[in-house]
């Protein structure tokens, strides 16, 4: 199990250095977790770069995860479709 | 469907909506309740779409107009007014010529022609703070397709959707994320994300688009109030919805796990909701808290009604009187049958007999409708003709629940709007003779409905000057009715009021006055086995009281024999039945032959003589007499034999068989022999008009 941390200033700035290191973990490892505790709030290129790790892990038959999400990033999610209610997913 | 019928369908559908309009403009002028303002576009917008498709162009184009009217009106733009709802009220109007009266031609194109001159002056005119929007809830459904190339101009389309979120409670929230590839294969600067959300908010639209000010170039952005047509929890094609969407639209499942849930579906062929609890996707209590979203939709889809053709249901209705025709000749054969089997027939008979009863209920609950849409029609007409003579009278409407027997419905419509009449006209003084007299200003008009001991009583109550008796005695003394020395009671001589051309009106107006009309409203009323009586104070108001029976199709009757045949009095008429003394029988000059019953002579018809057939005997003091009251008047009836009280399912008779105003049809025996049924009342009128011709 890898565990990523989201970078403080993540954004479309970052966007491809985000995207890479979340593929570099997924060719490590079969589990991968993506921590945004240290973000107050994504923007729709990090969500839309979660979305597509969760797809090509699915594809890949690996296990990525999401935690530390605040109230605010549960409610983005949420706006993107994604999330359930309370923010389990 | 052909043509012929999809054009049924619309006007059927067009003569319910326009009726609403109708009662909903006056209510608006009133209220001036947003509501009712939305109800009345919805109007607006469903005629203008089943016109268009039934072919109706000019009415489609002309509701279009219509309904941008009712627009600016929810927008606040322009106010309601006297004048525009008459406006909106004269284009009812013009519809239904066009609909129903096939209005084309130079006539309706001028109306039309006037009706948008008068609605662009009114549009054009100054705009008044009408607070119907201030506060009015509203949905828009928004299209939202951001460029590809977005993050390069340093905008996150998510911030604006954040906005967006929050300007109201998003009632649906589709995102479309199909362009989204796998991680490898994506373009992280691109933008592959649209929504389409449906807001529901008491913010204008201008502040919804607000949001997207920044967005609203190189970007899809498509705003449209859609607060008309949209109707909470339910998807664009008010079709059922799918239990996977309102799982998602809840966020219980992500639309991703909704499409591995369809996929596998397809190839187990199971429940989705079993799936969905299998893979963990949502638990078995929120499965059921979908369900029952589930549920509560289809119930707001299935409308609670169908529209039955009303052949349908007196096909129905006949065939139910067939069945208790068959009933009474298996009731006739068990008397003729040795005890034992009898017996057990009329033991399985009174089982059939209990279900038939339920049955007739049921089937007679079909016909049963509410008298609300007849009482809401006079709304409009109060409006009008208050108007027209000047004075300020307010329709007061109970017992919009009460139900009645269609064909009753029906036909009390025109009775009840010439009694409304005679009050506006008649009953009702000016405002400034109101205020004179210590009243009210505005007089009030109140019609109310409401079941009483097995039959319909409807009201028409109004606040005015009451009966004037003075007039009516003058009139009928003028008339020859009474002389000047004869000392008649009130209500004798309110029974003058339903003589023809008896009219104490001064004058002759376009609403009232010429004396035609209360000897038909009590015809018609009459017609439908009910009675009407008035009450009147002076200087406090005047109410009529209708009694009208549930039904007309089934009544309790007494059967009886005259020579050999057999005829039927309605139960409900019959006073007692006498055999009389060879003393109390007399003939009176000018009355005929009566019958001394009870201290008061009462006129005798030998019912042989009446129906030219033959009888048992000739001399009342031998046979029986049926003594049968109508409003208040009595007729001794002579027959020979009461055979007994019996349900009646009434047949009509073709004019061809009979015109006399004495049957009011007929009904099947049993024995398969027909008996007809006397109308007391026609009967009564019918000696009456004999007496006026000798």
């Amino acid at each position: 199990m890898k565990e990523l941390f989201f970078s403080k200033d993540a954004g479309i700035k970052n966007i491809k250095q985000l995207k890479n290191d979340i593929l570099n973990a997924l060719n490590e490892d079969s589990e991968i977790i993506l921590n945004l505790s240290n973000q107050r709030r994504l923007d729709l290129s990090s969500v839309q770069v979660i979305c597509a790790a969760r797809i090509e892990a699915k594809q890949r038959k690996k296990i990525f995860k999401v935690s530390g999400m605040n109230n605010e990033i549960i409610k983005q999610f949420e706006i993107c479709g994604y999330m359930k209610k309370g923010g389990e997913k | 469907m052909s043509e012929s019928g999809i054009i049924e369908i619309f006007q059927n559908e067009a003569r319910e909506i326009l009726d609403n309009i109708e009662n909903d403009l006056v209510v608006l002028e009133e209220t001036k309740s947003s509501e009712v303002v939305n109800r009345l576009f919805r109007y607006y917008h469903t005629l203008k779409g089943s016109s268009g498709i039934a072919g109706f162009t000019s009415i489609s184009e002309f509701t279009h107009s219509l309904e941008s009217c009712l627009d600016l009106v929810r927008s606040g733009k322009i106010s309601i007014t006297e004048d525009l709802i008459s406006i909106l009220l004269q284009s009812t109007d013009w519809i239904r010529g066009t609909l129903f009266e096939g209005g084309i031609g130079e006539k309706y194109d001028t109306i039309k022609n006037d009706i948008f001159t008068r609605l662009e002056v009114i549009r054009s005119g100054e705009a008044l703070p009408v607070s119907v929007v201030a506060d009015k809830i509203r949905y828009y459904r928004i299209k939202a397709a951001f460029a590809e190339n977005i993050f390069e101009f340093g905008i996150d389309p998510l911030i604006v959707m954040e906005d967006l979120f929050e300007s109201g409670e998003v009632v649906e929230n589709f995102v479309d994320r199909r362009k989204l590839s796998m991680l490898s294969k994506l373009d992280p600067e691109k933008c592959y994300f649209s929504w389409r959300v449906v807001v529901k908010t008491a913010k204008s639209i201008d502040k919804i688009k607000e949001v997207f000010l920044f967005v609203l170039d190189n970007n899809e952005i498509i705003i449209e109030d859609i607060t008309s047509e949209y109707v909470e929890n339910l998807d664009e094609k008010r079709g059922e919805k799918k239990l996977g969407d309102i799982l998602v639209n809840k966020g219980i499942v992500t639309e991703r796990e909704l499409e591995d849930v369809l996929n596998e579906q397809q190839k187990e062929n199971k429940k989705i909701g079993e799936i969905i609890v299998e893979k963990g996707f949502a638990t078995p209590k929120d499965l059921n808290t979908a369900l029952g979203i589930q549920d509560d939709i289809k119930k707001k889809i299935e409308s609670n009604t169908v529209r039955v053709d009303t052949m349908k249901l007196d096909n129905l209705m006949n065939l139910l009187g067939e069945i208790v025709i068959g009933q009474a000749s298996l009731n006739r054969i068990s008397e003729a049958l040795d005890e034992e089997q009898g017996y057990r027939l009329k033991n399985a008979l009174y089982g059939l007999d209990r279900i038939t009863r339920e049955f007739q209920e049921q089937i007679m609950s079909i016909r049963m409708i509410p008298i609300g849409p007849t009482f809401d029609q006079f709304k409009r007409f109060v409006r009008d003709m208050s108007k027209q003579i000047g004075k300020d009278i307010r329709l007061d409407i109970n017992g919009k629940d009460t139900e009645l027997d269609k064909t009753v419905i029906e036909r009390i419509s025109d009775p009840l709007k010439h009694m409304i009449r005679n009050s506006i006209d008649h009953g009702i003084e000016t405002s400034e003779e109101r205020m004179n007299c210590g009243k009210d200003s505005q007089s009030v008009i109140s019609l109310n409905a409401y079941h009483q001991e097995g039959s319909v009583f409807i009201e028409i109550k109004d606040d005015g000057r009451g009966l004037n008796y003075e007039k009516i005695r003058a009139k009928a003394i003028a008339k020859n009715i009474i002389s000047k020395d004869d000392e008649v009671s009130e209500e004798k001589l309110k029974s003058f009021i339903f003589l023809p051309a008896f009219s104490t009106s001064d004058s002759v107006s376009d609403l009232s006055g010429r004396g035609v009309g209360m000897d038909v409203v009590k015809s018609n009323i009459d017609a439908l086995r009910g009675t009407i009586e008035i009450d009147s104070i002076k200087g406090k108001g005047t109410t009529v009281r209708i009694k009208l029976p549930l039904t007309l199709a089934i009544i309790d009757g007494m059967l009886f024999r005259v020579g050999n045949s057999t005829y039927i009095v309605p139960l409900l008429s019959i006073v007692e039945s006498i055999q009389p003394k060879k003393d109390d029988v007399k003939t009176i000059k000018g009355k005929g032959e009566v019958v001394l019953v009870r201290g008061e002579y009462v006129s005798l018809i030998r019912l042989y003589d009446f129906f030219s057939t033959s009888a048992d005997h000739t001399n009342p003091w031998e046979s029986l007499l049926i003594i049968v009251e109508t409003n208040g008047e009595r007729l001794a009836l002579m027959i020979d034999d009461l055979i007994g009280q019996q349900q009646i399912v009434i047949k009509s008779l073709d004019s061809y068989i009979t015109q006399s105003s004495a049957i009011s049809g007929a009904t099947i025996l049993g024995d398969g022999s027909v008996a007809l049924i006397i109308d007391i009342h026609g009967l009564m009128s019918g000696l009456k008009n004999e007496k006026v011709i000798e």
